[in-house]
């Protein structure tokens, strides 16, 4: 049993395509799909943020400013799942020469921004609509508004994180 | 770099000089004042009848500032633009002249013109809107050519106007023959999706004939009232909207005029906003018969200055200063050195202080540059802000707050330029291609090789280790001066043992100083002694045991998932260089499209890329540093709830003070 187990890890390993698509192919699924876990999320999120913020914009056009950087918040997770994308080549160079097996591993490895990315930046957002709520009746707290949805992008950022650190372990 | 000791106050003078006094004080700025409680001898006082007077007064004079501001910021020939909405004029003014600042306008007069004006700009705004509705009621019959007046029924028949949808005329059609078939149809026009049409009928049929429209979706509508063809009435139409313009363009050229009072009103608003505020407080006072009193907190800074112009009101006010008592609450009033007072806002951001509490805006004002530093890290980017905020911090008109904030963010930026130089960050441009002498000055490329980004992640940890421990170093301090030194030694000193102590043996032992047990023995004489101490408050011994247990995982998995949460600072820093390596790339690719074409593309491409990279990074760059400090590092130690120090004084965020000519 362990024998055959073994014996399929290895052909895994060295096999040139798996799933029936090869390394290069896996690496830059993985890529692509952290930028779209990332990428729609923060669309999603900051579509929330502006359906409150623009009723806001209609009554009182002056909190434009403590609006905007509230709105724009959920806009990180994109960029995480961006970098994400952008680190793929960069540190598995060059692509085209990568194995099977690495592919995968690169594949996992971004399924954290993928999909942490997608849900933080939709939560995101509608934390980041109540903040705009908040400003919209207090102006001078737009500070502590800005905060409380920072809270939520912890765990995209420890995402990131997780997945730069899985890259370091496949390179 | 301290909460800045302040003197009880109370001022008590003979009713008459109250005002005087009050006045006094509001020019000066320096005197917070709290409500005085009733007692035997003094009641809170009443604002007397004049006062009340005044109050509703002001408030009825702001309501017409209101309204003017209002009326001439609508009705601007030219609108406000981007920026104009962001920053709000600022009006620099001594408080001599902010007092006088009513005597430059006639509000009167000015609020008797702006409200005829209105008038004649509503009655045009209603007939340019009932012609503009007649005119387009009147479009859908132009094809009938004849007087809408003469379209009307007999006595035994009547006519109607209808508009049925198009996709439902021939069914329509067809259904109106067949149910009521005494009755005749005339299609006069097609305008969108409506068929506009006549329908003649006998008076009797008139209710099967509206059964049949609302079962098709169709609707009668009322014919315009006039004696004249369509087509003519419409271009009678035009030509009364063509009379109209000139009319509101004279309105409008009248209200133009009226637009060089607008920065007199909004300083006269601010003004009777002060004085509002001035009787506000006055319910504050306490009162004898004859007397007046005022309590409040004046800072040591605060009070040579107050107590000279004081007595120079009258000899007859007495003065008493008093050191803040047990039971008192005095506000708080932070005094840091020059360079970290811009950093106080963002610590009052979170909530001032409590006043027993250490003033940990210095610690807060290099972690929060440091950090900020670390998320932009790039020497281009760097420079690009430092220069930026100097010049908005010289250019623009902003308040103080404001001004604060960008000194803040330009020490950060300044950090971002060390830790650019440290990471090899130029502009995002790849290192490889960087001048040996930029290469040369990097000590850490964090995608340089898997060790190096470890390595990096492991600053940020270490980075975090410090903070988190400054700020346990404030909490012992804090237990030490209250006469709590068991709770210091234990719950601080054995955070210090484990993570100070444990550290350095692990460095000692990882270059062989010391061997391995030793450090496990530093560790685990932390651990155990938490264990056991940590849940000393419990009453039963199975409590003890099973909160010091408790306490011991809270603070070290807490210490531990905390530090991690520092590595943000990597990643935020690693979006910086990333971003901006991807514009170079993308600029590279389009450079060989065309000499000259080529060269612009990339110049663009450069220019908005990295612009938006800077904006996107510093919204990162403040909000997660300002959260490490507000979660990470005020949770180790910082207990907010002081009252902030507000003395009664002009608090506008438009009208500047200039405080040496007002003092």
């Amino acid at each position: 049993m362990v024998g055959a187990l073994a014996a399929v890890a290895k052909s895994v390993t060295s096999a040139a395509t798996w799933g029936g698509m090869t390394g290069y192919q896996w690496a830059i699924l993985g890529g692509a799909l952290a930028f779209i876990g990332g990428g729609m999320g923060s669309s999603i999120g900051i579509t929330y943020a502006n359906h409150v913020a623009s009723g806001i914009l209609v009554e009182d056009p002056d909190k434009f400013g403590p609006l905007l950087p509230i709105i724009a918040i959920p806009g990180t997770q994109g960029i995480y799942g961006f970098i994400t994308a952008i680190l793929v080549p960069i540190l598995f160079s060059p692509l085209t020469k990568i194995t099977a097996h690495k592919g995968m591993l690169v594949f996992f490895s971004c399924l954290p921004v993928a999909f942490v990315c997608f849900l933080s930046a939709i939560y995101q957002g509608l934390s980041s609509a109540s903040s705009a709520a908040m400003v919209a009746r207090r102006t001078e707290e737009a500070g502590k508004a800005l905060i409380l949805p920072a809270l939520v992008e912890t765990y995209a950022v420890l995402s990131l994180i997780l997945t730069i650190y899985l890259f370091t372990q496949i390179r | 770099m301290a909460i800045e000791p302040v003197k009880k106050t109370t001022v008590i003078v003979h009713r008459s000089l109250q005002d005087e006094v009050v006045n006094e004080l509001q020019k000066l700025g320096t005197v917070h004042v709290d409500p005085v409680e009733d007692n035997d001898y003094i009641t809170a006082k009443q604002l007397a009848p004049e006062e009340t007077h005044a109050l509703r007064e002001y408030v009825f004079r702001i309501s017409e500032v209101d309204f003017l501001l209002g009326f001439l910021k609508e009705n601007r020939r030219e609108k406000a633009g981007f920026f104009k909405t962001m920053i709000k004029d600022k009006y620099p003014m001594t408080i001599d002249e902010f007092m006088r600042a009513e005597e430059h306008l006639d509000i009167k007069n000015l609020y008797a013109d702006c409200s005829g004006l209105e008038r004649r700009l509503i009655v045009i705004r209603d007939k340019k809107a009932r012609l503009e509705q007649e005119k387009e009621a009147l479009g859908n019959w132009t094809e009938l050519g004849m007087p809408l007046s003469e379209v009307r029924g007999g006595d035994s028949f009547g006519v109607m106007a209808a508009r049925v949808a198009i996709s439902e005329m021939s069914a329509f059609d067809d259904e109106l023959n067949a149910e009521v078939p005494e009755t005749a149809l005339e299609k006069v026009s097609r305008r969108g999706a409506w068929t506009y049409c006549l329908i003649m009928l006998l008076q009797e049929t008139e209710e099967k004939v509206t059964v049949v429209l609302s079962r098709h979706g169709a609707e009668q509508v009322a014919l315009p009232e006039t004696t004249e063809e369509p087509l003519a009435r419409i271009q009678q139409i035009e030509g009364e909207l063509a009379a109209l313009e000139p009319e509101r363009e004279e309105v409008l050229g009248l209200v133009e005029e009226k637009q060089t009072a607008v920065p007199a009103l909004n300083v006269v608003r601010e003004f009777y906003e002060s004085q509002r505020q001035k009787i506000d407080t006055m319910t504050s006072f306490g009162v004898t018969e004859s007397t007046v009193a005022i309590e409040g907190w004046v800072t040591e800074r605060g009070l040579p200055r107050t107590v000279e112009r004081l007595n120079q009101v009258s000899d007859e006010l007495a003065l008493e200063l008093a050191d803040p008592g047990e039971d008192d609450d005095p506000p708080v009033s932070l005094i840091n050195h020059k360079w970290i007072r811009p950093f106080e806002m963002l610590v009052k951001m979170f909530g001032p202080p409590n006043r027993l509490e250490y003033d940990p805006t210095w610690l807060f004002a290099i972690s929060f540059m440091v950090f900020f530093g670390f998320c932009i890290g790039d020497v281009g980017y760097g420079i690009v802000l430092v220069v930026a905020f100097l010049l908005m911090r010289k250019y623009l008109p902003f308040g103080r707050k404001v001004k604060d904030l960008l000194t803040a963010l330009t020490y950060g930026s300044a950090m971002a330029i060390v830790f650019g130089v440290l990471t090899a960050s130029w502009f995002g441009i790849e290192t490889k291609e960087l001048p040996q002498a930029m290469r040369s000055m990097a000590v850490l490329d964090p995608l340089k090789s898997s060790q190096s980004t470890l390595i990096v992640m492991g600053v940020c940890i270490a980075m975090g280790l410090v903070h988190m421990l400054s700020g346990v170093g404030v909490e012992l301090r804090d237990n030490w001066r209250a006469g709590n030194k068991v709770d210091a030694l234990i719950d601080q000193g054995l955070v210090f043992l484990l993570f100070v102590g444990g550290g350095i043996a692990g460095v000692l032992v990882a270059i062989k100083v010391l061997p391995m047990p030793v450090a496990m023995g530093v560790a685990g004489a932390a651990i155990l002694g938490m264990l056991v101490l940590l849940g000393r408050g419990a009453a039963s011994v199975p409590g003890k045991i099973i909160t010091g247990v408790y306490e011991t995982y809270g603070t070290v998995v807490g210490f531990v998932s905390d530090a991690i949460s520092y590595i943000r600072l990597f990643a935020l820093g690693l979006a910086t260089f990333i971003i901006g390596f991807v514009i170079n790339t993308m600029a590279g690719l389009v450079q060989g499209i065309g000499p000259v074409i080529g060269i612009l593309l990339m110049i663009l491409i450069l220019v908005v890329g990295h612009t938006f990279n800077v904006l996107i990074n510093l919204l990162g760059a403040f909000v997660h540093p300002l959260r490490l400090e507000f979660v990470e590092f005020f949770g180790k130690f910082y207990d907010d709830g002081g009252r902030d120090f507000k003395p009664l004084g002009i608090d506008s965020k438009i009208v500047m003070i200039d405080e040496k000519e007002g003092a």
